[in-house]
């Protein structure tokens, strides 16, 4: 349950979240892009495979980071999203913003 | 906190006098201050006076034995945990059971081993800080309730004087809201303009109970304010996305239906930000159309020209219009699965009185929601057709104006046609005149007025759409998206609009002239037949006829004058 944060060599930061992705996981994922190593990524990948349910928590999370690299959708990627969670990001059309796959 | 291996207060309670010297000695050695009890009573006594931290328990005593004071003294506890061990010779179970079962915690027994002694002091004294923590946080966790509760109460409060405000006198649409735990956070609004059409929203802000209510402030006054000045769903869009935006964390946003019921009841416009596919129901074809999220939702980020267009769905015949919150789809019953899109249309189809629409889906949903936990707020909007809508007259409304005495001014403004594009003029116009000259209770009336005018200045003078274009199925989608196209696409032309105002008595009156520079047309027509005369755009030019004192067509029909009178005492004509 919840995240794990790992950082490549060439400075891309991998999220991956398992579970539920919602309010309970808001610290941890602030955490993942605030600390020393994870700050200045060249970019971010979050990796919903494992998330089988997100909400409006989350969005809003998503949003908090887009906001940390300054709207640059490049620099955020969101794979392996799930045919729920591509569902929820489709009706609120983040795909505006994010660079999902 | 109390550290481990401080000093303590122990009541030693034995009948024998040599045990409680040898007990005392040993203890005021490790640091413990001992109070000294003979029997069960003095025990309990001595309790209640010097509420120690600890007791050792002789069992057998004569009157009243251990066993029988330490339920006593276990009962003036209460919550908090004062260990008790029992100082006893006896070893067989049925004295141990005993002793466990009157509230005893631990024994000690003869004779009296120093090392373990100590170390169940100290294992009990682990068991008393723990609890003291836990009672601790209990207490705080008590207040932090207390205020949560006190939170939840005021944004109770905002949003129910919200909703309050909304414009009820309608029986065109039918709402209905059950909230998950103690209120609502969806946000359902209704309000007049004043050329008669009727706004509606219904959104979900991020957040419940009072992070709900903050958004729902901006977003209720800036709806109402700006629906009764008569400005468009466009720049209500603009000006809650531009609110939401600077106010809001960056992680909060709110998803939103906006939709506006024509005056006359024929056409909706739906503008869908995050929510699900809105329903067009239409109960001859028993077809239903969806109409999904086309923009981001509102307070993240600027929307753009695109973003800006309506869709358009005719409801004069018996077609129903369903806006709903996600958490009326994602609603399960005790097996987990959702009530869904499926399970809602057909709710929809089996009602074939449309004035049921809204008890017939909830009715639906409760049957299939029986007995499940409900996991979020659930609301619904049902919009009818045309005689669904009641009719209603122009309202004599006081407004926020203060009375200012009638007097002479003129006002006159050019606007080339690409400059017509950025914004909508009546709104303009009409709250000048009301900011000018604050005509008490004539502002429905006043912007009627000017909205006709302008309409067909823009519409039949510079764009060249004609009203018949309106008749027929889905007239007024296409009607619409022409006018947008063409505006979008215009390069030359003008309106000029003048506004002369005489005062008369204890009132006034205004002359209003539009003028487009397009061909012109032949006005004869126009006069000959008024009744149920919607040849031109709104509520045709036979409301403004009748409004009006004066109207007529100059030069080639591409000039309009109009003539207003109001008074502070006389009633008004229509």
């Amino acid at each position: 349950m919840g995240l794990s944060v790992g950082v490549s060599d060439d400075g891309v930061v991998r999220i991956v979240v398992r579970g539920r992705f919602d309010f309970s996981v808001h610290r941890e994922f602030r955490q993942a892009y605030t600390s020393n190593e994870t700050r200045s990524a060249k970019r971010y990948v979050i990796d919903m495979a494992g998330a089988e349910y997100i909400d409006s928590a989350a969005l809003g999370m998503l949003l908090l980071l887009r906001d940390h690299v300054g709207a640059d959708a490049s620099k955020i990627r969101l794979m392996n999203c799930s045919a729920a969670v591509r569902d929820v990001l489709q009706v609120s059309n983040f795909d505006r913003l994010f660079d999902i796959r | 906190m109390v550290p481990l291996g401080a000093p303590m207060k122990i009541l030693i309670v034995d009948d024998e006098p040599t045990n409680l010297v040898v007990l005392t000695a040993l203890l005021v050695k490790e640091g413990h201050a001992i109070i000294a009890a003979t029997n069960g009573q003095e025990a309990i006594e001595k309790f209640k006076m010097e509420r120690p931290d600890m007791v050792l328990m002789d069992v057998l005593m004569p009157d009243m034995d251990g066993y029988e004071a330490t339920a006593s003294i276990k009962e003036l506890c209460h919550d908090d945990f004062v260990p008790v061990i029992f100082l006893t010779a006896l070893s067989d179970e049925q004295s141990l059971i005993k002793g466990l079962d009157a509230g005893g915690d631990d024994f000690l027994a003869k004779p009296y081993s120093r090392a373990t002694l100590r170390a169940k002091i100290r294992a009990m004294q682990r068991i008393r800080s723990l609890n003291i923590a836990l009672r601790e946080q209990r207490d705080e966790l008590a207040h932090y309730h207390r205020k949560t509760q006190e939170e939840l109460e005021l944004a109770k409060h905002v949003f129910a004087a919200i909703t309050r405000n909304s414009y009820h006198d309608v029986s065109c649409f039918q709402s209905w809201s059950e909230a998950q735990s103690h209120f609502s956070g969806d946000l359902i609004l209704s309000a007049r303009t004043p050329t008669g059409d009727v706004n509606l929203l219904i959104g979900d802000c991020t957040g419940h109970g009072l992070s709900a209510a903050v958004g729902a402030i901006p977003i209720s006054d800036i709806f109402y304010a700006m629906s009764k000045k008569g400005f468009s769903i466009g720049e209500i869009i603009q000006e809650m996305n531009r609110k939401l935006a600077d106010l809001m964390p960056k992680d909060m946003f709110f998803a939103a239906c906006f939709a506006s019921v024509s005056a006359d009841g024929c056409s909706l416009s739906i503008w869908n930000a995050g929510m699900p596919d809105v329903l067009v129901f239409d109960r001859e074809c028993k077809t239903a159309q969806r109409i999904g999220s086309a923009h981001l939702p509102l307070g993240i980020q600027k929307y753009d020209w695109r973003d800006m267009g309506m869709q358009i769905v005719d409801i004069s015949s018996n077609t129903t219009v369903l806006f709903y919150t996600d958490g009326l789809v994602e609603a399960t019953n005790e097996a987990g699965e959702p009530f869904g899109l499926a399970r809602l249309e057909q709710a929809l189809c089996a009602e074939p009185d449309r004035e049921r629409t809204a008890d017939a889906v909830t009715q639906a949903l409760r049957q299939f929601t029986a007995g499940a936990r409900r996991r979020d707020d659930v609301s619904l909007l049902a919009v009818g057709g045309k005689e669904w809508c009641a009719t209603s007259g122009f309202s004599y409304v006081h407004g926020e104006h203060t009375t200012r005495m009638p007097a002479a001014w003129r006002m006159e403004a050019t606007f080339s046609a690409q400059s017509l594009r950025n914004f909508e003029l009546p709104p303009i116009v009409s709250n000048f005149v009301m900011d000018v000259q604050a005509p008490e209770g004539h502002a429905d009336r006043i912007c009627t007025v000017v909205t006709e005018l302008y309409s067909n200045a823009l519409e039949h003078g510079l764009l060249g759409l004609a009203s018949a274009m309106k008749d027929g199925p889905h007239g007024f989608a296409r009607y619409y998206h022409l006018r947008e196209s063409r505006l979008a696409d215009i390069k030359d032309g003008s309106i000029r609009i003048s506004l002369v105002h005489r005062p008369l008595g204890e009132g006034g009156e205004l002359e209003i002239v539009v003028a487009d520079s397009g061909p012109g047309f032949d006005t004869r027509p126009l006069f000959t037949d008024l009744a149920g005369n919607s040849q031109l755009s709104g509520r045709g030019i036979g409301v403004v006829r009748a409004l009006c004192s004066e109207l007529e067509y100059l030069g080639n029909g591409n000039t309009v004058r109009a003539v207003y009178h109001w008074s502070n005492t006389a009633q008004p004509r229509y």
